[in-house]
């Protein structure tokens, strides 16, 4: 008999079909559980693995939809939706880290225990970056996701344009105008 | 009788200067402060963004081109 599904896939269901009100109800669902499944994967994966990763992030949400496949209606709507959820946890990851770090003292973090930030990760600028993305979406939205689903979920420039149904051309330059963008930003940020 | 026009919205001033930039920068760079005058006509507010822009062409680099997530993958 099959189980009823659960809130996150109802949610996600509902939002798929156009429900925006599940979104906000969605979000802090979706966190914890990306926040349990990275540290159960990061666990089980040998040193110097070459996890890639779009396929880290297919696979979590494949395993959090409880799903063999993806069959949201709109595969542009799925990929913003992965890519905002990656910039959500690395920034959240990343403002633990910067309120630890005023706190003066060390914080044992949940995902640190898997999750190895290298001390060249200047973890302010994602913060900086964070807000600047904001600030992009503001003027140019289709620039923030592709922003999002390059940088926060590593898509390809080919994915990109198949995800938004727009040419590696197109994709390129408003990759490229984005990035300049968004280095002047932050600079005025400093 | 002159024709008042309303400042462009800021996103269509961002729309505006994004296709100069993208059109400078399939010139050479000698031809860039020609190519800003002309295209930004009396409008200060676009030359100036589309300069600062420009400028930063030089030096984005390779800017946020690595993926978050492979800087914090062990």
């Amino acid at each position: 008999m099959d189980q009823p599904p659960s809130e996150v896939t109802r949610l996600l269901d509902a939002w798929s079909e156009g429900d925006q009100g599940a979104l906000p109800k969605l979000m802090p669902l979706i966190v914890e559980d990306l926040r349990r499944l990275a540290r159960k994967y990061m666990a089980v994966e040998n040193p110097g693995h070459t996890l890639q990763p779009t396929a880290l992030v297919n696979e979590l949400f494949l395993k959090l939809l409880g799903k063999r496949s993806v069959s949201w209606h709109n595969r542009a709507q799925f990929f913003a939706f992965v890519a905002n959820m990656m910039r959500r946890l690395l920034v959240d990851h990343a403002r633990i880290k910067q309120a630890a770090k005023r706190g003066g003292r060390q914080v044992v973090l949940s995902l640190d225990e898997t999750i190895r930030v290298p001390e060249s990760q200047k973890d302010p600028e994602l913060l900086a970056l964070d807000q600047a993305l904001h600030q992009l979406a503001q003027l140019d939205s289709r620039q923030a996701r592709i922003v999002e689903m390059r940088y926060f979920t590593g898509l390809s420039i080919q994915e990109v344009a198949e995800v938004e149904g727009i040419s590696r051309t197109t994709v390129k330059r408003e990759w490229r105008t984005a990035r300049m963008w968004l280095m002047k930003e932050i600079e005025s940020l400093k | 009788m002159a024709v008042s026009r309303n400042p462009p919205e800021p996103t269509e001033r961002w729309q505006r200067c994004k296709q100069i930039v993208c059109s400078m920068l399939t010139q050479d760079r000698e031809t860039w402060p020609t190519l800003l005058v002309k295209e930004c006509g009396d409008d200060v507010e676009l030359f100036l963004d589309a300069a600062c822009l420009i400028r930063l062409s030089l030096r984005v680099g390779d800017f946020i081109e690595e993926p978050a997530l492979r800087k914090v993958l062990p």
